[in-house]
């Protein structure tokens, strides 16, 4: 049992370190534009198949692959914003709400259509990895690590270093207020979507680094990535990454502990046998965790800074 | 004769899901609650005929008996809404729906799990007492929001702050408002179980929910006249190109794919172009004297 413990950590890493770099695009586009976008991780998605067509259909070298794909996926994104969602700028949050689950429905079904319902992998050499304690790690899972940690870090500096970073914060806090102080609003918003984009698309190529993708998956993730959001507090960038951490973990290690243990008080007393959390409901504990948060603390744990 | 039997399956399951979008209407179209877990009443309507069928339950007691589950399920769910608005109750609503459908995908005790349960009662007559009941369904609403608890909750949707002034428990007319919509999606179910004699989990996708909205959204939201049309609309759409297969030289997946996304091209520019609908709804004019 404890001897499992290193490789959990692993396991509620790499979860993690994917839930947060595709969570900062939600969390920002929610804060700006005020709606949450159904959308956002079909992003990802898109980004995980451009992958598989440059790498695996073009047999391109991954690298250029993902930078590519990534590349691509903010486009989209900005030309998404500038087609649909530059007409619902000030209207109920609804109404966007629900223009992004058609699209999320249409762009699901999109690559569906293009690419086929079937599982697909990269084209990637399987290594032995590297043994760190008794925990296991591919090199690709090494690569996702670091790819993620660069990113935010980057995302850091560029939000608190450069004059673009400046206006973001600017709008997040108060649009009135900083286009008044002319900051030209539509552009940074422009730039939150190209960088939710990619970063999304990033987290998609993520996943297809590490195990399969298949046209679905947006959808299997949706929840999981909003829970990050409201767990960190909506437009908090750094939250996403604590709120990701905690849904990693949570989610790895909940099916592995015995709360019989905890009831009985660790052996203090004989109330129940083991009692454990089933498999099949792993993908359940974000699902209860978001509508937990939801009903006791819509602010997220953290709030907005 | 494959004609006419295409008709009348048509004609059915744009009844019941007539019944489901009103369902839906009543709730976000004139109640403002914007859920996205729909499929949840679809589920346990469904789920309590197939159960209640199998050990022999009559069939007009059975349906009776989902209406009430499923009602009472809204009426729980709604407790959620308390310290939730708008949206976000909307996301935390479509987690429900995904626990419940994994609920019943996982525990074979409760109904089979995924292999499903079938039953093999049978409503007589099943479409016209279906048409029937949708007739029923939509006379029920439209009477509901002439009566002075429908003014109150059509006042609830455009913000709490007015109806709280005028002294009305806000909270319990939206758990009202959810019973209400969970005894008409209830029916939906189990007429839906009716028809298939045979349901599993993969019946209640999520996606089903967004269906459900595809048919509000086009037809006007708060217009039960233009939720009917909507569903009459999408229903077309979505049978007709089912049966298209023998017709175009498509394979079904790709078909399925591409009538996903018109479905999610129109809830886009419906949303964009004319966000109340292809049938809006009537500002009514009330005369003071």
């Amino acid at each position: 049992m404890y001897s499992m413990i290193p490789q959990l950590i692993v396991n509620s890493l790499i979860t993690s370190a994917v839930l947060a770099i595709i969570g900062i695009g939600l969390t920002m586009c929610f804060d700006i534009l005020k709606f949450g976008n159904f959308a956002h991780t079909e992003l990802a998605v898109l980004g995980a198949y451009l992958v598989f067509f440059f790498n695996v259909q073009l047999h391109w070298n991954l690298a250029i692959a993902i930078a590519l794909a990534a590349l691509l996926t903010g486009l989209f994104a900005m030309l998404v914003d500038r087609l649909v969602f530059i007409k619902m700028r000030g209207v109920v949050d609804v109404i966007p709400m629900i223009t992004s689950l058609g699209l999320s429905i249409a762009m699901r079904n999109g690559i569906r259509a293009i690419w086929g319902s079937d599982i697909r992998v990269y084209d990637v050499q399987l290594s032995s990895g590297v043994q760190f304690l008794s925990a296991h790690f591919t090199y690709s899972q090494i690569w996702i690590l670091g790819i993620v940690t660069v990113s935010m870090v980057g995302f850091h500096l560029l939000l608190k270093k450069t004059k673009l970073g400046k206006a973001m914060r600017a709008t997040s806090d108060n649009r009135d207020l900083a286009e008044a102080s002319s900051i030209d609003t539509e552009r940074v918003t422009l730039y939150v979507w190209f960088i939710g984009g990619s970063f999304a698309a990033l987290g998609g190529a993520m996943i297809g680094w590490d195990t399969q993708i298949d046209p679905m998956m947006g959808f299997m993730i949706v929840i999981p990535v909003f829970c990050v959001v409201l767990l960190g507090g909506i437009g908090n960038i750094y939250g996403v990454i604590i709120g990701a951490i905690i849904l990693g973990f949570v989610q790895n290690f909940g099916i592995f502990i015995d709360f019989g243990k905890l009831i009985n008080l660790g052996g203090l007393l004989d109330i129940v046998d083991r009692l454990l959390i089933p498999v099949d409901y792993k993908p359940v504990i974000p699902f209860v965790i978001l509508v937990v948060i939801l009903l006791f603390k819509p602010s997220g744990i953290l709030g907005k800074e | 004769m494959q004609i006419l039997s295409f008709i009348n399956y048509w004609v059915t399951i744009t009844a019941i899901y007539s019944i489901f979008a009103l369902s839906l209407n009543f709730q976000y179209g004139h109640g403002g609650l914007i859920n996205f877990g729909q499929v949840f009443f679809l589920c346990f309507g469904a789920y309590t005929v197939a159960i209640t069928a199998q050990l022999g339950v009559n069939f007009a007691v059975s349906i009776i008996l989902a209406m009430a589950v499923s009602g009472f399920v809204g009426f729980l769910i709604s407790y959620t809404a308390r310290n939730m608005g708008g949206t976000y109750w909307g996301i935390a609503t479509l987690a429900v729906g995904e626990i419940v459908r994994i609920f019943f995908l996982n525990e074979n005790w409760a109904a089979g799990g995924a292999n499903g349960i079938s039953f093999d009662v049978k409503i007589p007559y099943f479409e016209i007492v279906t048409l029937a009941l949708a007739a029923l369904s939509f006379g029920f609403t439209r009477a509901v929001m002439a009566s002075p608890f429908g003014r109150v909750i059509k006042t609830i949707r455009e913000g709490d702050n007015l109806p709280l002034s005028l002294g009305k428990d806000v909270f319990s007319f939206k758990k009202k408002t959810m019973a209400i919509g969970g005894v008409i999606g209830g029916l939906a179910g189990a007429l839906f179980a009716y028809q298939k004699q045979f349901i599993n989990p993969e019946d209640f996708m999520p996606i089903e929910t967004f269906i459900v909205w595809a048919m509000v959204v086009v037809g006007g939201k708060g217009r039960d006249m233009g939720t009917l049309g909507g569903a009459i609309i999408i229903q077309i759409f979505y049978v007709g190109t089912r049966f298209a297969k023998d017709f175009l030289p498509i394979d079904s997946n790709m078909l399925a794919a591409l009538r996903m996304i018109v479905i999610g091209l129109l809830i886009m520019f419906v949303m964009m172009y004319r966000s109340k609908g292809f049938f809006p709804e009537k500002s009514r004019l009330y005369k003071v004297s």
